[in-house]
């Protein structure tokens, strides 16, 4: 432990020097001998499990894209073959447009209600802990599971159907899950459903740390509160609106389980999404080839909106400081 | 809840072999001597058992490891809906088991004759059993080489609820116009004519299937080899464009269960046990579970179409297949001489729900099987090569799954006719 400048306990006055790994050390990793390589050293292992099970097999499955192999036997280099069959097929198209719309109306549904539940689960409720720990309860729950329990609310016979008819609303009866227009959508159902509650507790730590002095000074000025929330709260919250933009983009681009469970991608593709085009085309289809395009394509996706939403958030917050 | 995929390949995955082809298997029996150089254990890759159930694999391991002191089979249980993609890994990554569970043919991905063409099966033609299988099986044979053992045989049909077409006043149809009548009494009587697992695309390809055996293999039974030559197409053939308007006109007319197009094997089940829905076609294995389970009386009707009556669908869809580089060649041989002894056969086809090649060549299909109504057809069918599982041997899983995803665009409405034939010779 360095010794500080000072008196010691027993009042001595000790020799003013630097800490340790201060300015010398510091010195010496710019110039980049011994302990500059240190970091390198511990971090090397890390470093080579995630290259090997990660960056590798993401790398190599990349190559199997542009051929033509069917799972088993040699592959053929087939070049662009797959993305031009993606892109000039319209049914090969659905997947691409059914994984848009899911991923923008779960990313806006969720924030925007993971933000409500939030704010209007404030420190002034009674209730508020019983409260958030009911909206967070489906995100510790399997999503498999959950979406079979959720697959059998949504059956022609199932407890929606009833309810609407116990309402005399038998005439928004569906077939939810069957139903062209609407089997995407019993999907963002439960997504928002299991999901809402984390984008929450984000949102919740995001707005315990604004400082309560800046809303009460911008109070005791006479802003309103919407004024308050929106050139107050709201900049203040932008890290977890970071946070939360980027994690459900990236869940809903991927989700596969929900789907599985609860239509399968159908009736007729009218809910597959690049991920269950993959997983069909992969492993249904034995178009290896083809289903590692759709991967590809899926994980380009996913980095470019990715990079989108924080280079917009960025943005955001230059000018907000500006 | 009751199986509607059987215990030793799914409903989308089965393959075919001529039932009349394959003769003599079950004769004799193993013999019981164990040669000096048989030693050690063996690896055997099936499916998992869904329940408490043994599976039929790991019920022969038993019994062969009950006979054969001192030899070991372990039956590694894969989840069905990982089957196909582990075994093709394993395979591929030059490990896998010694033996394991295919499909005939090579319309599916776990299909012999596929692993076969990729060395990834061994030439089983050497054996002392393999002159038991005649050597023009289809599904089993590339050339002279035989590939796999053929173990026990699917009918598919339609299962009827022989309570519910009596209280209805209906016999099983043999045509489209009959089946239409049922649908109509059983509306009139509160109930439904056919369930359908709309949801599920292995389930309405098997509805599709049961028309295109009345309109198309049944006039032409040759089909699928004038396809394989490219002498016929899917989209110009009138057969295939008229089983399809049947299975459309019988949605049309009410005949499945409100919100089919959403409903899964669960709902099958349910609308059969609860004396809703009248017949449900499928495979035959599930009759027993299903009668034992909601006491009902389970028969068999085979598939009808415009033209008139389609006979029975059936293949010997469970393979045996050894591995080239098995780790211990002999014992797996050995295991193989056992499964096609009378003794392992038996006891596959018990444990599967299925009946055996010679049950159905005697005419001695066991009752509690629930067949009785297809067991003459199948009897003549068999005796005279004509009957199949086309899908089997079609050139990949693809075709199928176009035809049965397909048949869902058709009864939301979202595709036709034609452009679902058009897909199939795509994926073709």
């Amino acid at each position: 432990m360095a010794i500080v400048a000072g008196e010691s306990s027993a009042g001595a006055v000790q020799e003013r020097r630097p800490p340790e790994g201060g300015r010398r050390d510091r010195l010496r990793l710019r110039r980049g001998d011994g302990p500059r390589r240190v970091p390198w050293v511990w971090i090397l292992p890390g470093l080579v499990v995630a290259v090997a099970i990660q960056f590798y097999p993401v790398l190599s499955g990349s190559y199997y894209a542009f051929t033509s192999w069917s799972g088993i036997g040699p592959s053929h280099w087939v070049g662009l073959k797959n993305f031009s069959a993606i892109f000039s097929n319209s049914q090969a198209l659905g997947p691409l447009v059914h994984t848009l719309e899911l991923g923008f109306a779960f990313v806006i549904i969720a924030n925007v209600l993971g933000l409500a539940l939030a704010v209007g689960l404030g420190n002034a409720l009674r209730t508020r802990n019983f409260l958030r720990a009911l909206f967070f309860a489906p995100v510790v729950l399997t999503p498999l599971a959950t979406s079979y329990i959720w697959a059998y609310i949504f059956q022609y016979t199932g407890p929606l159907n009833n309810v609407l008819s116990a309402l005399g609303l038998g005439s928004l009866q569906q077939a939810w899950l069957g139903s062209p227009t609407w089997a995407l959508w019993t999907i963002l159902v439960v997504l928002v459903w299991q999901n809402a509650g984390l984008s929450m507790v984000i949102y919740l730590a995001g707005l315990q740390a604004i400082p309560s002095e800046l809303d009460e000074a911008a109070a005791v000025d006479g802003a309103s509160a919407a004024y308050r929330f929106r050139r107050v709260t709201l900049p203040m919250l932008m890290p977890a609106i970071l946070i939360n933009l980027t994690l459900t983009m990236i869940y809903a681009l991927r989700v596969f389980d929900q789907i599985l469970a609860l239509t399968n991608g159908g009736p007729f593709g009218a809910s597959d999404t690049l991920a269950t085009a993959v997983w069909k085309q992969t492993f249904v289809n034995d178009n290896y080839g083809y289903g590692a395009a759709l991967a590809l394509l899926l994980t380009v996706m996913v980095l470019l909106i990715a990079a989108a939403q924080w280079g917009l958030v960025g943005w955001f917050n230059r000018r907000a400081s500006a | 809840m009751t199986s509607w995929v059987r215990p030793g390949r799914t409903l989308a995955v089965a393959a075919v072999a001529s039932a009349s082809l394959v003769v003599g298997v079950g004769a004799s029996a193993a013999k019981s001597k164990s040669s000096s150089n048989v030693h050690g254990s063996i690896t055997v890759d099936a499916l998992a058992s869904s329940g408490n159930n043994l599976t039929p694999l790991q019920m022969e391991a038993n019994a062969f490891m009950r006979r054969y002191k001192g030899l070991t089979v372990k039956v590694e249980g894969i989840p069905d809906q990982n089957y196909n993609a582990v075994l093709r890994t394993q395979l591929q990554g030059g490990g896998g088991p010694d033996v394991y569970l295919g499909s005939a043919g090579t319309g599916d991905n776990a299909a012999i004759l596929t692993f076969a063409k990729a060395h990834l099966a061994a030439d089983l033609s050497s054996q002392p059993w393999a002159t038991k299988i005649a050597p023009n099986a289809s599904g089993y044979y590339i050339g002279k080489k035989l590939y796999g053992l053929p173990m026990d045989f699917t009918p598919y049909g339609y299962i009827y609820n022989v309570a519910d077409f009596k209280k209805w006043g209906v016999k099983p149809p043999t045509n489209l116009s009959q089946a239409l009548k049922v649908c109509a009494a059983a509306k009139a009587h509160g109930g439904i004519g056919f369930a359908i697992a709309g949801a599920v695309p292995a389930n309405t390809g098997v509805y599709a299937m049961e028309f295109a055996q009345a309109d198309v293999y049944a006039k032409q039974p040759n089909w699928d080899t004038l396809r394989r030559h490219g002498k016929v197409k899917f989209a110009t053939s009138k057969g295939w464009a008229q089983a399809l308007n049947d299975f459309v006109k019988m949605n049309s007319a009410g005949c499945f269960e409100p919100g089919a197009s959403g409903a899964g094997f669960d709902q099958l089940t349910q609308l059969l046990g609860s004396q809703q829905a009248g017949a449900v076609a499928s495979p035959t294995f599930s009759i027993p579970t299903v009668e034992s389970a909601a006491h009902l009386t389970l028969n068999v009707f085979g598939g009808f179409g415009s033209a008139g009556e389609g006979g029975a669908l059936g293949n010997f869809s469970n393979a045996i297949a050894m591995n080239p580089h098995a780790k211990n060649a002999p014992l797996a041989e050995k295991f193989l001489a056992f499964l096609a002894s009378g003794e392992g056969q038996h006891i596959y086809a018990a444990a599967d729900g299925d009946p055996s090649f010679n049950q159905i060549k005697k005419g001695t299909i066991p009752a509690k099987l629930g067949i009785s109504g297809i067991a003459k057809t199948l009897k003549q069918q068999t005796l005279a090569g004509s009957i199949s599982w086309p899908p089997a041997d079609w050139p990949n899983q693809a075709v199928y799954a176009a035809l049965g995803t397909g048949v869902q665009g058709l009864m939301t409405g979202q595709t036709t006719v034609s452009a679902v034939l058009k897909s199939m010779d795509a994926a073709w």
